[in-house]
């Protein structure tokens, strides 16, 4: 399910919402993996974490970060910080333009799981923060948020789609009777 | 450059930073200090997933197809139906994803599969192209029947499942090698194409001399690589008389069997060298004239070309109706461009071939009957 509210002076609160037919602690257990799970943004390239190789797991809530953001393989490096992680539940950094905290739509990403039940949880990828083209209209950058959440969206389905996938094959590839 | 997080080996949950040495989803235990005890590949391999079953099917497929070629198999039901058949129940078999991505596999299978068995040069474009086709509906009915193989499986105590694949690679040929065994000579088969044209019965046969003189250009079946006839070397004056049929990639020897003039030219075929040797063997051929019913227009004759050969491919109802378009083709394609249709008289055509060849059309014009 896609949110997306803009508001007065360029306010963005917008969000995608998916359930999926895991446990909360399984998604979790790939969502740990942040460096490749914030990918499924379709602007987000790659995460690089300011840190050493051998620093502590998981990153201490303030170190910076690099976002390559990409589009057809061209775009602007972005920086920020991990804002939060809550074991078990999710984590936040924020996206802004190397320009200046008021420049290029500085926001807050924040992915988060919640379980539905045993078998079954809600992921929940949202970003809030300021649009500061004001020369755009309104419908427009709704247009945009809409291509950008709707892709990951779509991400989102098929990476969980292909974990299920992988795990089926990996316990039929490592069980020997056909009960898979 | 950072290195992937580390993963249980079970169940692929990012284990680093655990305080417990535990997977908290499987229970699993891990030494963070021993790089046995965990992964650090991502679960999400791609090619785990198609890999296997494409694999298993292009094996399968070369496997048949390359003895057909290295071997001189017979294209029998062993290569024509049950190869492409096993290929689409490893499919269905193997790959667990959904009936899209089977398609996606199967199709690349059989792509695959005949662009080696045409880079090998054991299988012409044209019968790469007609491959392609035949295999459309056994790989499909195959991949329905793997996938409801597996369900079946799920519901049995059978163990021996993990062998099933191996035993499936190995049936396509073993039945292609049985076929090469105890094969028997095919049957004759006739094919017939029969057209009115605007002539007498004694003027057609005057310009079934110049049947093999073709100037048209080919239809697309013949571009597309079948062998068409081209020229004519030698004539049929007596029986017993020898031809030589050039094609595009070869020749055909012919020898006048019969000849009756206006009603009946029958030959028969002595060598064929024309690059489809191994699906069927041109055997004999006529032309027979008749007059046409007393209320048809005077001066038309129904003529009918008739091709015999010994049938080389099998299953019948998959090949038969290919043979029986290609030697319609060529039927057409004679007809059409020979100098049945047009307006020019058998004496025009005397005088035109002379003037284009010389000396050897004089010989010819007088060997003529």
């Amino acid at each position: 399910m896609i949110q997306i509210n803009v508001r007065d002076r360029g306010r963005v609160d917008a969000s995608v919402t998916v359930e999926v037919p895991l446990a909360a602690s399984t998604v979790w257990g790939q969502m740990r993996d942040i460096t490749s799970f914030v990918t499924i943004d379709p602007l987000h390239h790659r995460l690089r974490l300011e840190q050493a190789d051998d620093a502590p797991f998981p990153p201490p809530a303030g170190v910076a970060i690099v976002l390559e953001h990409r589009l057809f393989g061209i775009g602007p490096d972005r920086i920020g910080r991990l804002l939060r992680w809550r074991e078990g539940e999710g984590y936040a950094l924020s996206d802004l333009s190397k320009r200046g905290v008021t420049q290029g739509f500085p926001h807050i990403c924040t992915y988060n799981v919640e379980p539905v039940d045993a078998q079954s949880s809600r992921v929940r990828v949202g970003a809030r923060g300021r649009w500061t083209a004001t020369w755009m209209p309104r419908w427009m950058i709704h247009a945009w948020l809409r291509w950008v959440l709707t892709h990951t969206e779509w991400h989102l389905e098929r990476w969980f789609r292909l974990f299920i996938a992988s795990r089926k094959q990996e316990s039929c590839d490592s069980d020997r009777s056909v009960q898979c | 450059m950072s290195v992937s997080p580390a993963r249980c080996l079970r169940c692929y949950y990012v284990i680093d930073g655990l305080r417990d040495h535990v997977c908290p989803e499987c229970g699993r235990k891990f030494d963070p200090l021993n790089e046995q005890t965990f992964t650090r590949n991502a679960p999400l391999v791609r090619w785990r997933l198609w890999m296997p079953a494409l694999l298993l099917a292009c094996v399968t497929g070369v496997l048949s197809l390359g003895l057909m070629g290295l071997m001189g198999f017979e294209v029998g039901w062993g290569i024509t139906i049950i190869t492409p058949g096993v290929m689409g129940i490893l499919i269905g078999y193997r790959h667990l994803s959904g009936p899209l991505s089977k398609i996606l596999i199967a199709a690349s299978a059989v792509i695959l599969v005949l662009s080696m068995i045409l880079a090998a040069d054991f299988m012409g474009i044209v019968c790469g192209i007609v491959a392609v086709l035949m295999f459309i509906v056994p790989i499909a009915i195959g991949t329905a029947m793997g996938a409801g193989l597996r369900r079946f499986l799920k519901t049995t105590r059978f163990d021996q499942a993990r062998w099933l694949p191996i035993a499936l690679v190995i049936l396509p040929s073993a039945i292609a090698f049985a076929e090469h065994v105890f094969r028997s000579p095919g049957p004759i088969v006739a094919v017939s194409t029969t057209r009115i044209v605007p002539h007498t019965p004694d003027d057609t046969w005057e310009r079934l001399r110049f049947y093999d003189n073709i100037n048209t250009p080919p239809p697309p079946l013949f571009t597309l690589g079948f062998p068409r006839p081209v020229s004519t070397e030698g004539s049929f004056t007596n029986v017993g008389d020898t031809q030589v049929c050039r094609y595009d990639h070869g020749f055909i020897v012919k020898e006048l069997e019969s000849s009756e003039p206006g009603r009946l030219l029958r030959f028969r075929v002595l060598e064929q060298h024309v690059g489809f040797e191994r699906s069927l063997r041109l055997v004999a051929g006529s032309f027979e004239l008749d007059g046409m019913p007393s209320d048809a227009p005077p001066s038309q004759t129904r003529l009918t070309l008739t091709t015999e050969y010994e049938v080389r491919l099998f299953p019948r109802f998959a090949w038969a109706p290919i043979e029986r378009l290609y030697i319609h083709t060529l039927h057409d394609y004679i007809m059409d461009g020979s100098p049945f249709d047009d307006a020019q008289s058998p004496d025009e055509q005397i005088a035109q071939v002379e003037f284009e060849h010389g000396d050897d059309a004089n010989e010819a014009s007088e060997a003529k009957p």
